[in-house]
């Protein structure tokens, strides 16, 4: 190996010396420092003098002076860490070399705790398993150990898929993640979300089984509850841009004796589900009495479901086919309706096909303490009722589908309503049959592509605005695009923020 | 006269609780935060008997962990050592029992004691007495500790200089 030209050797030399701080000591063979060079108070080493002996320094104690070693990233002072270089050289000079590696410790710190919590929750994860494994042959011979076993998993489960929910947000806070690294994060989420759900139906169902399960009646406010458990749901409607109401009819009893905590999961799971498969439209709860019962019923605009199902839906693990694309209600409705048997009430189902669903609950009551009634004084609270908030709709023609995937996540997670097409055929066939705010779409597709496809949709006197996904950069092309029908041409890689941006600017000057 | 220095390291899995049980034999102090160690940390602390006094250099490495395996270098010239181990993970005690027989292929035998430490978390426990006990029974000094709570941890320091002071190792 040749050495490096002196001038060139010496330049980089001086830059490493400025910006990582070298700071160099020789020692004679008494480990004594003989001379020294650079900065030696960025390392608090201002105390060092000529003729110290280095070998009885705490971060030096115990380390041998003959043979050539590295020690990494040292803590030399309170804020400084430094690789430390031992070179005892031919002529006999031995040198300590300090580089400060201070400027990139906290990157890899975070790094490296990011690698041990991951390693962590897969060490949890396969305990887990292996309990799991474990547990699996006393049940197959003890039926009564199941409800213990699955209320005591049910902790355990939740842990872990809390870590995994709460790293998957944490990662995906990040900045300029790549497209890819969004996507899978997504399914994480979803897929724990999912198994979340199951994992709490499980527990209610294995709680229904247990023999001492009872109704704990109170003193409730019908209003108050239904109050309660409408500020949960009225969220959830708004965030899929559905209409919600909630009414309490007048001559309804006003107090009762329930087990309020099962009631509200009775209307939590209808109206849950009600909201899950209504995808346009509204959902509506009433509440009435008669005499004897309080009377619920929640109706929706949803599918509705083809009374060939009506009987088994309510079954566990039962989902009428419309539904499977949707998670976590296969335990749902039979939880509702054995918490209804357990209250000696009666649901009922009124449906079909097209019609939306409207269920109905008759829940006897008893009637709540005088004291209770007179103690209550306020008057009933009023009940909600939420609109549909307008939600831009766009339509996306995109025949990558990781791209149009991908897009439709972003998209939603903004907002929007997407709805894809996979080439400029499919995309124009859609326009002609759904109203779009806007349409976005790719120019390379098999079929139609999208200059084609800008064109006949202008033709058609489709007047919303249309972007465009290119890969070229030329500005003539652009400028001649735009001659042609397109509003506004976006470069790929496809900046999020700037599509969101121009999406939003041209969606409200159409306003 | 100037009083002598002992070199002792702390070396475990990751995540064990060395820097914690430094902190709290060294300042008192514990935090539940965790901060993960990057290369080597130097602390001190006098320990005084009847007879004499040492110092001990105690020289908080970071663990074993998917980054890379505890760099050995650091253990050289060291006195003795504290393999920490979690006892809510029990894949944690293999990795000390690793860990000791990497160091005394390279170093030796260099007296240590071992920690199982964060006896606080009794639900998570996954270490038997009789695990503990077949330890001891092959003459490995046990403590089971908490850094937490401070259970056991200055007298597993006490206990480790003292053996020091008197061998005069
Ligand atoms: N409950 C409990 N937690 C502890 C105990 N000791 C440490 N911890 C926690 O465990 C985590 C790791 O502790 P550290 O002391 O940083 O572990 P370490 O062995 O130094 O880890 P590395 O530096 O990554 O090798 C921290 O969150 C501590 O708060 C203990 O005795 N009880
Ligand atoms: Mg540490």
């Amino acid at each position: 190996m040749h050495a490096l030209p002196t001038p060139l050797a010496n330049e980089i030399f001086s830059n490493l010396f400025h910006s990582h701080s070298l700071y160099c000591c020789e020692l004679d063979k008494n480990t004594r420092v003989i001379n020294m060079w650079g900065d030696n108070t960025f390392y608090d080493f201002d105390k060092w003098s000529l003729g110290q002996d280095l070998s009885k320094v705490d971060f030096l104690l115990g380390m041998v002076f003959d043979e050539p070693w590295v020690m990494r990233d040292v803590q030399v002072a309170k804020d400084n860490h430094a690789d430390i270089y031992f070179s005892p050289n031919v002529v006999g000079k031995r040198y300590l070399a300090f580089i400060s590696t201070q400027y990139t410790i906290e990157r890899r710190r975070e790094n490296q705790l990011r690698g041990n919590h991951l390693t962590l929750l897969h060490e949890r994860n396969k305990k887990l398993i292996f309990q799991l494994e474990e547990s699996k042959n006393t049940l197959i011979t003890n039926n009564a150990g199941l409800t213990n076993f699955i209320a005591s998993m049910s902790h355990e489960f939740r842990t872990p898929l809390t870590s995994i929910t709460g790293y998957a947000q944490l990662i995906g806070d990040q900045a300029g993640l790549p497209n890819e690294t969004i996507k899978h994060l997504s399914y994480i989420e979803s897929a724990s979300q999912h198994l979340l759900s199951l994992v709490e139906n499980v527990l209610d169902q294995a709680q229904l089984d247990t023999e001492n399960f009872q109704l704990q009646r109170s003193n409730v406010s019908i209003a108050e509850l239904v109050t309660e458990v409408t500020a949960v749901v009225a969220s959830l409607a708004s965030a899929k841009a559905l209409a919600f109401s909630a009414v309490m009819s007048e001559n309804c009893v006003q107090f009762a004796m329930l087990d309020s905590l099962r009631v509200r999961q009775i209307l939590i799971n209808l109206l849950g589900n009600a909201i899950k498969f209504t995808e346009d439209g509204e959902v509506k709860l009433l509440i009435d009495s008669s005499d004897t019962e309080i009377i619920i019923t929640v109706s929706d605009t949803g599918p509705g479901i083809d009374p060939s199902m009506h009987q088994s839906i309510f079954d566990a693990y039962q989902r009428s086919n419309m539904q499977s694309s949707k998670p976590g209600v296969g335990l749902g409705l039979n939880i509702t309706k054995r918490l209804v048997d357990k209250m000696e009430g009666t649901i009922s189902l009124l449906s079909s096909k097209g019609n939306g669903s409207q269920f109905t609950i008759r829940l006897p009551f008893i009637e709540a303490d005088d004291d209770f009634v007179e103690e209550q004084t306020q008057p009933i609270p009023i009940l909600k009722s939420t609109k549909a908030k307008y939600v831009y709709s766009l339509l996306l023609v995109e025949d990558n589908t990781d791209i149009s995937n991908l897009l439709k996540i972003f998209l939603t997670r903004a907002g929007y309503k997407v709805d894809i097409a996979e080439n400029g055929q499919v995309g124009l066939d859609k326009t002609r049959i759904h109203s779009y705010d806007a349409v976005i779409s790719d120019l390379q597709m098999p079929i139609l592509g999208g200059r084609e496809l800008v064109q006949l949709l202008r033709k058609d006197g489709f007047t919303k605005p249309i972007f465009a996904l290119t890969a070229s950069e030329k500005k003539s092309e652009q400028e001649k695009m735009l001659g042609e029908g397109f509003t506004t041409i976006l470069t790929k890689p496809i900046q999020m923020q700037e599509l969101l941006s121009k999406l939003a600017s041209a969606l409200h000057s159409e306003v | 006269m100037e009083i002598e220095s002992r070199k002792v390291c702390m070396v475990g899995d990751f995540g064990v609780g060395k820097t914690s049980s430094v902190e709290r034999f060294v300042s008192n102090v514990f935090s539940d935060k965790y901060l993960t160690t990057i290369g080597v940390k130097v602390d001190t602390k006098v320990i005084k008997s009847e007879k004499s006094e040492i110092k001990l250099v105690i020289w908080d490495i970071a663990g074993r962990n998917r980054f890379g395996n505890i760099e050995f270098t650091y253990l050289r010239g060291s006195a003795s050592y504290l393999l920490v181990v979690d006892g809510t993970r029990k894949s944690t005690l293999t990795t000390a029992l690793e860990l000791r027989d990497s160091i005394e292929d390279r170093y030796g035998q260099i007296p240590y004691v071992m920690l199982i430490n964060k006896a606080d978390l009794q639900d998570e426990w996954e270490i038997t007495e009789e695990e503990i006990a077949g330890l001891r029974a092959k003459n490995i000094k046990v403590f089971v500790t908490s850094a937490k709570s401070g259970d056991n941890i200055e007298q597993a320091f006490i206990e480790l200089s003292q053996s020091l002071i008197e061998k005069k190792v």
